[in-house]
């Protein structure tokens, strides 16, 4: 069974090769309304979310003095958490490295997933990092949850037995209920999205995809969904961060 | 005053006495128009902001109704002038009572 999951994703990795030419950012897919949006930095309404996480970021500071050191940050996640127990180590979210914080040193009580405290310094964090080039090393004890994210990517589910990869890999560009279908990269995130009306986390925009083609959605704070985001981590490589972009 | 609400203000800090010039707002808000339902099926009742405000110190220079064609985290581009230098105040209200309020100080030359 393992060895077919290993020819399946060869073989995937072979077809991959000759559908994608390219790596391309949500933004080159948006219309010029849109990009003008997210590019001026005072309209983009993302900057609302920004200005709260720096509030909030304020707590951090007595470990977290120098913003220019969160400078790279959102690149290295997500990461193996640091614990003792090799066998304990588990794919940490920059989400979930805040709640250890809160919990650890902070004696604050976590905030939920997809709160707006939670978003608000999630995208000041990975703000810092706007427009560094995503290239992500793996690490050999990563490697295994790498290909176990990058497995549930190219995995059919659902009503629709669709798999990520049909839409962003191999019909990336074309159009789908008057939309065009993006590469699905995660650069952006967390993102304003005009359907939203707000900030929201990749977790959310994952989560809403499994729904779309009627599977059940893992939960944001789930190891799959680690495991998923790490993979598409590295599947963004040469893109540059875009915290907080804007799309419909 | 409880000022509940955010949002972000540039004006320019040196303008001609009696130019126009430009100021942005882009407020944080809902904008509840009282149509959406939700996860659990219950209408979120109306609330829309519904006064906002520029002063100079305490005399006023504009006032805005805005009602339900104006999008969540409204974005604004407003055209204003001034007689002298000062400080302007922009305060915004919701149906609900909650408030916010920006300023800049402006000279005049």
């Amino acid at each position: 069974m393992k060895y077919a999951n290993y020819v399946f994703l060869l073989l995937c990795f072979l077809c991959l090769g000759q559908t994608r030419a390219e790596v391309r950012s949500g933004l080159s897919y948006a219309s010029p309304d849109i990009q003008a949006l997210q590019l001026d930095l005072f309209r983009n309404p993302g900057s609302l979310w920004l200005e709260e996480g720096k509030k909030l970021f304020s707590d951090c500071t007595a470990c977290h003095q120098d913003m220019q050191k969160m400078r790279g940050v959102i690149l290295r996640y997500p990461k193996l958490s640091t614990t003792s127990n090799q066998h304990t180590r588990q794919l940490q979210t920059l989400e979930a490295r805040i709640w250890q914080c809160q919990s650890e040193h902070l004696q604050q009580k976590p905030w939920a997933t997809e709160s707006k405290e939670l978003l608000a310094v999630t995208t000041y964090i990975a703000h810092a990092s706007l427009g560094l080039p995503i290239e992500r090393e793996l690490s050999a004890s990563e490697k295994p949850f790498w290909l176990a994210g990058k497995g549930l990517y190219f995995t059919r589910l659902g009503q629709l037995n669709l798999a990520c990869t049909h839409c962003h890999d191999q019909l990336a560009g074309k159009r789908l209920l008057g939309q065009t279908i993006s590469q699905g990269q995660s650069n952006g995130y967390p993102t304003y999205r005009l359907e939203w009306n707000g900030i929201g986390s990749l977790a959310r925009r994952i989560r809403a995809c499994f729904q779309g083609v009627r599977a059940e959605p893992p939960p944001a704070d789930s190891a799959e969904m680690a495991n998923l985001i790490l993979y598409m981590q590295t599947r963004s490589s040469g893109l540059r961060v875009e915290t907080p972009a804007v799309r419909r | 005053m409880n000022l509940q609400l955010s949002g972000k203000l540039q004006a320019p800090e040196r303008v001609k006495a009696g130019e126009s010039f430009s100021v942005q707002l882009l407020l944080r808000h809902a904008m509840e128009t009282g149509f959406i339902s939700d996860a659990q099926g219950q209408r979120q009742p109306q609330n829309l902001i519904r006064k906002i405000e520029f002063f100079l110190d305490d005399t006023a220079l504009l006032r805005l109704t805005p009602s339900s064609g104006l999008a969540a985290n409204p974005y604004l581009q407003i055209s204003l002038s001034i007689p002298r230098s000062g400080k302007l105040i922009c305060r915004w209200q919701d149906e609900q009572g909650a408030q916010g309020e920006l300023s800049q100080k402006i000279s005049t030359t």
